[in-house]
């Protein structure tokens, strides 16, 4: 922490936890959609930044932008005002150069095509020769060996999020974005898919922004965890996880997790003691 | 295609039970309820077939066939072009979609002397009637509009949101998604606009100025009181429709798979 302005708690605009931002450089980013004659934020004056190669996670409850910032690196949305940058590019010029990986809560396969066939496809849209070496390594990456030719129809919820983390990765992405990839599973496969996405993370070493509403996922997977509030969204708190790596399942038991945990829950809920009811 | 054989058979075997208990039903009416009434037996109706002959029926359904086939070509071709100009042009759908509600709300036996009027009988003998030909094309078009706009409007969003992703354009969701996520519903709007074809070629046939093929053969029937022919033509219209479902069908059962479930 040099020469970066100091963060403030709370505080609307700077919260930069002392990177200079070669990873993720998120700068006074509001996003208002109109909604009729409404006109709702989204997002307000968010200022985010870390190191490249590091794992963000955005955690809030839903109506609190995490979404917005990822759709908005995506160039999914265009920011109303501020600016979005990843690696230092923008999100044109990273979509221009196939820099981008990303994948969704839903798994969005297309249902007609094989497990092979899904995992081919951002090659076939950016109109690239596709790395069959590469696709097959995936396949064996994410433990789905033997059914490249099954269809999305005959997989469970799990496999099919393990085919979209695949095709996630097969564009050897420098940027990773992933939206709840797990949200939708239940708890044993979402735990187990979190430790496997550790393993090919750290496999795959990619600057990483996820939005999440688990807290223990959260933390036990990044570098950064912005805790974030809704109406208007905007981070509360920058929580630096200072656990080491690699990370084993054997430190979601250990004091300074449950530190971590308690102080974002806190920051979630403001103490109250009903935490997990905000859905 | 992928369910077991037994389950096939079963299945098979049902349908046939039900026909039997179909045709049991009607010998029982027509020996009971009908008795004094111009229906005829089943063994009739055979036998009528038998009398008429196959080159009876070649010679009537063959033009009236065709007309369905015509009109089913080009109803389905325009309704499939206003339904992608809608896909290109969202904002013109209100009004394709009223142009389509308005074909279908019209009585079609209300539009028919006109179009008889405008478009006339067939030129020969044996040549289709272009009168039958539109309304079998008006016949099929409101159902392959719907399916259509609806199928386009299928493709999963965050589907789209992923080409997009990797760098697609329009062209790119339009090709590898959406045309694809419309198939199962347009297939099965050709399924049902098949036999609507046929029953619009029929109606046209009745005022449209022909003198061979299934309307004027029901006429004929009709005036000389042959109830056995009636019968005969009847089935074999039914037979007729129900093949064109059911090309569609087994259509959609090759070409998506994928989309078994929604239709079971």
């Amino acid at each position: 922490m040099t020469t970066a302005p100091a963060p403030v708690p709370g505080g609307p605009s700077v919260t930069n936890g002392g990177s200079t931002g070669t990873g993720v450089r998120i700068k006074d980013l509001s996003k208002t959609f109109s909604l009729g004659r409404r006109r709702v934020t989204a997002l307000e004056d968010t200022t985010l930044f870390t190191d490249k190669g590091s794992f963000l996670s955005l955690l809030g409850p839903s109506g609190c932008g995490k979404s917005t910032i990822l759709r908005i690196l995506a160039g999914l949305e265009e920011p109303t005002s501020g600016t979005a940058l990843m690696e230092g590019k923008t999100p044109a010029e990273l979509r221009r150069d196939h820099e981008l990986g990303i994948a969704f809560q839903d798994s969005a396969l297309l249902p007609w095509r094989s497990v092979l066939a899904n995992i081919r496809l951002p090659f076939e849209v950016s109109g690239r020769t596709p790395d069959d070496a590469l696709v097959a390594e995936l396949i064996s990456l994410v433990g789905l060996e033997g059914f490249e030719k099954a269809k999305p129809a005959q997989l469970s919820g799990g496999m099919r999020q393990r085919v979209s983390i695949a095709r996630s990765l097969v564009v050897k992405p420098s940027v990773l974005l992933l939206d709840e990839p797990f949200g939708a599973l239940d708890d044993m496969t979402r735990q187990r898919l979190n430790l496997e996405l550790l393993r090919i993370w750290t496999e795959k070493p990619a600057t990483t922004l996820m939005v999440t509403h688990g807290i223990s996922e959260a933390i036990f997977l990044s570098d950064q965890v912005a805790v974030m509030s809704a109406r208007p969204g905007r981070v509360k708190e920058i929580i630096d996880v200072d656990l080491p790596r690699p990370r084993l399942p054997e430190m979601m038991r250990t004091p300074e997790f449950h530190a971590l945990h308690d102080h974002a829950s806190d920051l979630l809920f403001g103490g109250a003691d009903a935490p997990g009811s905000d859905h | 295609m992928a369910q077991p054989t037994s389950a096939r058979w079963s299945s098979a075997a049902l349908g046939a039970l039900g026909l039997l208990a179909l045709v049991a039903l009607w010998w029982v009416l027509e020996s009971t309820v009908f008795r004094d009434k111009l229906v005829p037996s089943p063994p009739e109706v055979v036998a009528t077939w038998g009398d008429d002959g196959l080159a009876f029926y070649r010679n009537n359904f063959g033009g009236t066939v065709e007309e369905a086939l015509h009109g089913f070509l080009w109803g389905n071709l325009l309704a499939l072009a206003l339904a992608s100009l809608v896909l290109l042009v969202p904002q013109v759908e209100r009004v394709i979609t009223q142009v389509a509600i308005i074909s279908y709300c019209i009585p079609l036996v209300a539009i028919t002397p006109i179009l008889y009027v405008v478009l006339g009988g067939s030129d020969g003998p044996g040549d289709p009637s272009p009168t039958a030909v539109a309304l079998a094309a008006i016949s099929c078009f409101f159902t392959t509009v719907v399916g259509a706009v609806l199928g386009f409007r299928s493709a999963d969003p965050t589907s789209l949101d992923l080409v997009r992703v990797y760098g697609g354009g329009r062209l790119a969701q339009l090709r590898r998604v959406q045309l694809v996520s419309a198939l199962p519903a347009i297939l099965s709007a050709l399924q049902i606009a098949a036999p609507a074809a046929f029953l619009g070629a029929i109606l046209g046939e009745y005022i449209g100025g022909v003198d061979r093929g299934v309307g004027p053969a029901l006429i004929n029937a009709q005036q000389n009181l042959d109830a056995g022919r009636a019968w005969g033509i009847m089935i074999v219209c039914g037979l007729v429709a129900g093949a064109g479902y059911a090309v569609f069908a087994l259509m959609a059962r090759v070409v998506t798979p994928w989309a078994k479930g929604a239709q079971a």
